[in-house]
């Protein structure tokens, strides 16, 4: 008999649960986020989710196939800092590296509007603090030559005192060490045979890449999250086998994926971001089962919204990301923010209303919370236009003050001389065209057009304004999840095990003849690498899809574009001219035509591989003939004021609940579900698709 | 037409964007470490007038520069067809660049027809030809010794490079890829930006787009002149030296009094020398970009940099033939980080002494000035595959300006450029044949203070693995006199410093197994002080030593917290010495306890502080005063002001020092001191002829300012409040 898989996601404030069984959902439910006992909200929700099913927690445990977690734990350990007491062994002389950080970290992660205050500017507080630091003497160049060899003793010594000192985890980074191991290979092993409950990593095994600041503030991070990724998975793997579980815990990641218990706690910042990452994976799965290839991502939660694409089928990828200041290693799924949420405070200036960047966060939260609240925000804006039902709002357990929503607009609307719902129009406007500049240039950097994309919405504030954003956009197409306030919970199950691994190798164009057999070489061993990791983890090579990748860019250029190889490693005799030209067509695609300059000359920089294996889930269109057409009607209406009409209408409004595949809803109307409320402007059409979604087709466009 | 104001924020949002986006295109595509790590560019959109809008925040330093070159073009082109799909470059000083590396496209934004904006970028190119490897030319008199100039030129038709053109603008040049490579940079750019124009113009109408576009400025400038009306009157002063002139090691004056009268802001540069017979010059654009960089960062911090909104406020007074001021044919191509950077350097000081009064926001954006002045090498040689190169090393980040209320950013960059990041170690060895033997924070370069400014960076390098000799070029300013001035109390940070070593025993300490990790243990066997501008041949076995200078502190050093400055001397900022002399902190003691040994070494440095006042005696001619009116408060004194009189007092004991429009000094007690005083470092500047003067409270002995002067130049009067 078929078995289900649960998917858990811990988020800011909820904890979400997603249950699939055949590929489909059979279940989802939402539990408040437990700060300080982060594993005790993941059994609530589990609970509640068993609840649903009419089961108990052990009946529904035992019956569950895998369980795949999501978890804020090694991004609230690093941006609270609260993370293991930490030290750090380099090279002798550049004990400061991490602390100067390149001098970017005081930007590190602003906005362009941020960065104009310059006297706002703070470095980071420390990981490591300078006392924790000590530098090792030895010395090796760019060719990997020994120009001083490793101070045996002097070394064992810092190493000592670090752990007298009561460090819980060690890092040690050397420079050169990704071209020459040798002294730090050494240097760990001692350390792990001298102090083995210590947590220690060398740069060389977590990031063998060029750069020391880089490197080493990966292999600080990495060192930082370790001892709380350790405590914490140990803490819910007995919970959840004290429930009765007894099979494998999947950890989703941040590049696009699940991984092993193992493999995370040698490598934690995996963890970082996976919820996101996790709502990104799901949407890739969403397009490859539409039939879309080029989908926009859009999550609209409390505070931020978020945009990530779908292209071509694959996400976009960020190879340096920044967590509390500092940058790290670690490919991960790029998505692009900015603070424009349901809690993004509405304010006036010379008589123009701005919304956020400010928000009134979950305390004291929307003027219409009733918590104390007097800033205007855009929840108490969707309210005052009538977008939101007071009663309904998070399935009922909230209930939402239209007479206090109004009444901060309309402190906002005294300034400028406005009416409350003039403000609220405003504003509905202005931050409607704030999400959909931040879509744009998503989607214009990496030299596309956003017309050629389908919308996806989820989180909980997002499907209210997505009609909208699309129609700034001049898209035509909008879809909206039925799980769309579990999203990231549902996007953990839509993959499978990957792994990723990469290798700094530096060739430069013209190239020898023995080139590209040194780049074949080097990802033949990337894969071997791979491979071994997955058959510790019982998955064969035939089940694993690799995509080898290789990073080109002009000569000179900071940043390289990656190009895959796939077709180009089964090429006989290849040549690494034809690799230079894919990337030439990869460059001027993104940067427009005539951007590229061959005469620069070509570099490859690093190597990288991904596996994935097969999916855990196998999520498909339902059968065709589950769609029926019927005459849909219904009794529920409330007053809505439309900014794209001239005054309030009587709008019908359905419950989710009530909908079928097959159903048609063309607008004005509102659909009001459990965790959001979908709005259909007159310009659309909604419709419910054959897995659920409600899909929205626009008049549109431009 | 006017618009209507939703449409206005939807649109002017969707601008910001675009001109920040552009400067990420022209960045992504750019080679040059200069402009992807140091951000040496600037972008800019432009109203059809080419006023600007929006100036991305990389390198305040440039904002204006689009634009002046935006009105050349029109100006020149007066008459002649200028189509959609052109664009033009210049790097000429005359005409809207700072130096000869500034190379600036612009490019007319069209919707059909119709001209509905400009935009541009200007961007730092590697080398753009002459004597000089790198551009900043050393021991060459005039202008026809350095980088050519290249006049506005229309240099892209139908979005196509004309390769003649191309041609002729990189041919001088050392970097004729990488100029290449940012010349594509900068059109990539500029072309994105017409398709956003043009999907604007398409759903809102090129008529909303010109509207907004007058609107943005019009809302901009009301704004800023609010916040300027609401600054004192009065008057307020700067002073900073220039080095060495590229030719002979002469230094030069930059003199800035700020006055600001009602909406106004003066900046009058008299007593500023005559300009140089040497590279370090710059044009009124460089005297101009320098005083717009600093106002934009000082009152703008959050509004839109809009070049358009501001520069009608200031009123810039100086005489032609002067150092930041200079008319052809004088050298300019050291402008950007000599005269031009003088000038921000002497405007931030003036605004922050200023808006230091200001009882709304602009007291938060307070600084002591930052180490401004660019240190750093230009090395030409021959790779190891035998191919010449030419490169610069730019990863010495100066210390940040203490903050009324918090220190300065240690290892901080730049000032006016936030986003400017160094370079790593394995980056320049990668690519140079150097060997670095460390690269740290410098100890005691901060300038002490109760808030402290942020320590510079030092340095060793020695050639390793040479293939054939290399050349070095190494520009410095703040060789002489510490350049970042303190406030209200503050001391200076340190000088810039560059050793060469020529016999080291670097490499025999290697092979000993020894890291050489400090030039106090001997292995300098001679070190020879290199001037602030220097070109030289460097062989294996020597070394050089670089430290970046630290920013200006904040109040006197005697106030800043006991653990403060523990914590400091634990981390390797401040050495136990400094925290002795200057901030009274005997750190290293056995004689009771750390609070009791500081109360009576602070004791006794406060006794030390006294002498004659550069004016009258204290408190003279002061009258009784009742307080019935406004009261503002700096971190040195107290402002009173009534209906009759402004009085200031120490902020300390309350003690009356002077009326408006006098300036506190003429009663405060004068110490001087050797510079070194403030830091060991400055024991390595040329500066002989430099001395430290304070000025403390000549009743509580506390410190309300501090300067470092030449022996010859009368007192800086700096402050001069206006009664109303």
């Amino acid at each position: 008999m078929p078995r289900h898989i649960i998917g858990i996601d811990v988020g800011g404030t909820f904890t979400d649960c997603a249950v699939l069984k055949d590929g489909a959902v059979i279940a989802t439910a939402k539990s408040p986020t437990m700060p300080g006992a982060i594993d005790e909200g993941v059994m609530n929700a589990l609970a509640v989710a068993a609840e649903d099913l009419g089961l108990s927690l052990r009946e529904f445990l035992q019956g569950a196939e895998s369980v795949t977690h999501g978890s804020t734990v090694v991004t609230n350990a690093i941006v609270e800092r609260r993370g293991a007491k930490t030290g750090l062994l380099t090279t002798m002389g550049f004990e400061d590296t991490i602390i100067i950080g390149k001098a970017i970290q005081k930007a590190a992660g602003l906005s362009e509007r941020e960065l104009t205050n310059q006297a706002g500017l703070r470095n980071p507080v420390p990981l490591v603090p300078r006392h924790l630091i000590r530098g090792v003497t030895e010395r090796i160049d760019r060719d990997g030559d020994i120009v001083a060899p490793i101070d045996e003793a002097q070394a064992i010594a810092a190493l000592d005192d670090l752990v007298a000192q009561g460090v819980e985890a060690i890092a040690v980074c050397f420079l050169w060490s990704f071209v020459q191991a040798r002294h730090e290979q050494w240097l760990v092993e001692t350390c792990r045979a001298r102090h083995p409950g210590v947590y220690v990593l060398a740069s060389h095994e977590v990031a063998p890449l060029l750069g020391e600041y880089e490197r080493t503030s990966t292999t600080v991070l990495h060192c930082y999250a370790g001892p709380a990724v350790i405590a914490y998975l140990g803490r819910l793997e007995q919970k959840l086998a004290q429930a009765g579980y007894d099979g494998k815990l999947l950890i989703a990641h941040a590049s696009g994926g699940v991984t092993t218990v193992g493999d995370i706690l040698r490598k934690p910042l995996l963890m970082l971001d996976s919820g996101p990452a996790s709502g990104v994976v799901g949407a890739r799965r969403f397009a490859a089962v539409g039939g879309q290839n080029n989908v926009i991502c859009a999550d609209m939660g409390g505070t931020t919204f978020d945009v990530a694409a779908i292209v071509d089928g694959g996400f976009l990828v960020e190879e340096e990301p920044v967590i509390g200041q500092y940058h790290y290693l670690l490919p991960k799924i790029a998505i692009k923010s900015i603070g424009a949420g349901g809690g993004s405070i509405v304010w006036s200036d010379v008589g123009v209303i701005h919304v956020g960047p400010r928000s009134a966060g979950a305390e004291p939260g929307p003027a219409c919370y009733g918590q104390g609240g007097q800033a205007a925000t855009i929840t108490d804006v969707d309210l005052t236009l009538g977008f939101l039902n007071p009663g309904g709002f998070l399935g009922g357990r909230k209930l939402l003050d239209e007479g206090l929503a109004r009444d901060a607009l309309q402190r906002v609307g005294d300034q400028v001389g406005l009416s409350a719902v003039d403000v609220a129009l405003a504003a509905f406007t202005v931050v409607n065209a704030q999400m959909a500049d931040l879509i744009s240039r998503t989607i214009i950097e990496q030299g596309h057009d956003p017309r050629d994309f389908a919308l996806l919405a989820y989180g909980g504030a997002g499907s209210i304004h997505v009609a909208y954003l699309a129609q700034e956009l001049g898209l035509s197409t909008v879809y909206v999840s039925p799980s769309a306030s579990v999203f990231s919970a549902l996007g953990m199950l839509c993959g499978g095990v990957t792994h990723l691994t990469q290798r700094a190798v530096t060739l430069r164009s013209p190239f020898d003849s023995g080139a590209d057999d040194q780049l074949a070489g080097a990802l033949a061993e990337l894969r071997h690498e791979l491979t071994a990791s997955f058959s510790q983890e019982g998955i064969a090579p035939g089940e694993i899809a690799f995509e080898p990748t290789v990073h080109i860019k002009y000569a000179t250029q900071p940043r390289a574009i990656a190009v895959p190889v796939a077709d180009w490693l089964a090429t006989p005799d290849p040549g690494l001219a034809r690799l230079s030209g894919q990337f030439e067509a990869a460059y001027s695609k993104i940067l427009g035509e005539g951007s590229g300059h061959a005469l620069a000359g070509f570099e490859i920089t690093k190597c990288s591989v991904t596996g994935q294996a097969r999916n855990l889930a196998d999520i498909s269109a339902a059968p065709a003939d589950r769609m029926t057409t019927r005459a849909l009607t219904t009794t529920l209406q409330r007053k809505v004021r439309f900014p794209d009409m001239a005054q309030a209408v009587d709008c019908p409004v359905f419950r989710g609940g009530d909908l079928r595949s097959g159903d048609q809803l063309p607008g004005p109307c509102i659909i009001d579900r459990m965790g959001d409320t979908i709005v259909i402007p007159a310009f659309a059409v909604g419709r419910i698709d054959a897995v659920g979604n409600v899909v929205l087709e626009l008049e549109n466009g431009q | 037409m006017t618009v209507d104001l939703v449409t206005y924020e939807v649109l002017r949002h969707r601008l910001w964007m675009i001109n920040d986006e552009q400067a990420n295109v022209a960045m992504q595509v750019s080679g040059s470490p200069v402009v992807y790590e140091t951000k040496d560019l600037s972008s800019a959109l432009m109203n059809p007038d080419g006023d600007g809008l929006f100036v991305s925040a990389h390198a305040s330093r440039l904002a204006l520069c689009t634009q002046y070159v935006a009105k050349t073009v029109i100006e020149r082109f007066a008459g002649q067809p200028i189509r959609p799909g052109d664009a033009f470059i210049t790097n000429d000083p005359w005409a809207g660049a700072i130096h000869q590396n500034d190379v600036a496209m612009v490019a007319p934004m069209f919707w059909q027809d119709t001209l509905v904006g400009w935009t541009g970028l200007v961007m730092h190119e590697m080398d753009v030809g002459g004597a000089t490897p790198g551009g900043l030319s050393s021991g060459t008199a005039d202008v026809f010794a350095e980088g050519p100039l290249i006049p506005p030129v229309k240099i892209v038709e139908n979005w196509l490079l004309r390769p003649d053109l191309e041609a002729w603008a990189i041919r001088n040049s050392r970097t004729p890829l990488l100029n290449g490579l940012n010349l594509r940079g900068r059109l990539a750019a500029c072309r994105r930006t017409q398709e956003r124009f043009t999907q604007i113009c398409a759903r809102y109408g090129a008529d909303a787009l010109l509207a907004v576009q007058s609107e943005m400025i019009d809302r901009t400038r009301e704004a800023i002149r609010k916040r300027i009306a609401a600054l004192p009157d009065g008057a307020w002063r700067a002073e900073t030296l220039l080095d060495h002139n590229g030719v002979d090691d002469i230094a030069y004056r930059v003199a800035l009094t700020l006055s600001k009268q009602g909406e106004r802001l003066i900046f009058d540069f008299e007593g500023t020398d005559p300009q140089a017979a040497g590279g370090i010059n710059c044009t009124e654009i460089g005297l101009e970009s320098g005083v717009v960089g600093s106002a934009l960062t000082m009152l703008c911090y959050d509004l839109p940099w809009s070049t358009g909104a501001l520069r009608p406020l200031l009123e810039v007074r100086s005489q032609p033939g002067t150092i930041n001021n200079a008319t052809h044919p004088a050298g300019v191509s050291h402008g950007t980080v000599a005269a031009s950077r003088a000038t921000a350097h002497v405007a931030l000081a003036a605004l922050s002494k200023l808006c230091a009064l200001s009882s709304g926001g602009l007291a938060s954006q307070v600084e002591a000035n930052w180490t401004a002045g660019y240190q750093g090498m230009t090395l030409n040689g021959v790779d190891k595959e035998g191919e010449p190169f030419t490169g610069v090393t730019l990863d010495q980040p100066g210390g940040g300006g203490a903050r009324i209320g918090s220190d300065g950013l240690d290892t901080g960059g730049v000032p006016g450029g936030p986003t400017f990041g160094t370079t790593n170690v394995e980056t320049y060895e990668k690519i140079y044949p150097l060997l670095y033997l460390y690269r740290r924070q410098a100890v005691d370069s901060g300038g002490a203070g109760r808030f402290r400014g942020g320590v510079g960076t030092e340095l060793v390098v020695t050639p390793h693995k040479l293939a054939a000799p290399l050349s070095v070029t190494v520009v410095s300013h703040g060789a002489k006199q510490p350049e970042a001035g303190g406030l209200f109390g503050g001391f200076p940070g340190s000088v810039q410093v560059r050793l060469l070593m020529t016999e080291t025993s670097a490499l025999e300490q290697f092979k000993a197994g020894a890291t050489p990790n400090d030039i106090s243990k001997e292995f300098v066997r001679s070190a020879t002080r290199l001037p602030a501008k220097a070109r030289l041949g460097l062989r294996e076995g020597e070394a050089l030593l670089f430290v970046r200078g630290g920013g200006g502190g904040v109040g006197d050093p005697l106030e800043r917290p006991i653990p403060a400055v523990v914590a400091d001397v634990q981390s390797g900022l401040v050495s136990k010495e400094i925290a002795l002399t200057l901030y009274g902190v005997p750190v290293a003691g056995d004689a009771g306890t750390l609070d009791e040994r500081t109360r009576h070494q602070r004791d006794l440095i406060r006794a030390g502080r006294g002498g004659a006042s550069p004016g009258a005696a204290p408190g003279a001619g002061v009258e009784a005063f009742n307080l019935d009116g406004r009261s503002e408060i700096t971190t040195a004194y107290a402002v009173e002001v009534s209906a009759s009189a402004t009085l200031i007092r120490c902020r300390g004991c309350g003690l009356q020092l002077a009326h408006s429009p006098a300036d506190p000094k003429v009663c405060l007690e004068e110490t001087k001191s050797p510079i070194a005083l403030a830091s060991p470092w400055n024991v390595y500047g040329d500066t002989e002829h430099v001395e430290l003067r304070q000025y403390a409270c000549p009743r509580c002995h506390r410190l309300a300012g501090v300067d470092a002067r030449r022996v010859e130049d009368e007192t800086l009067f700096d402050f001069s409040y206006v009664h109303e």
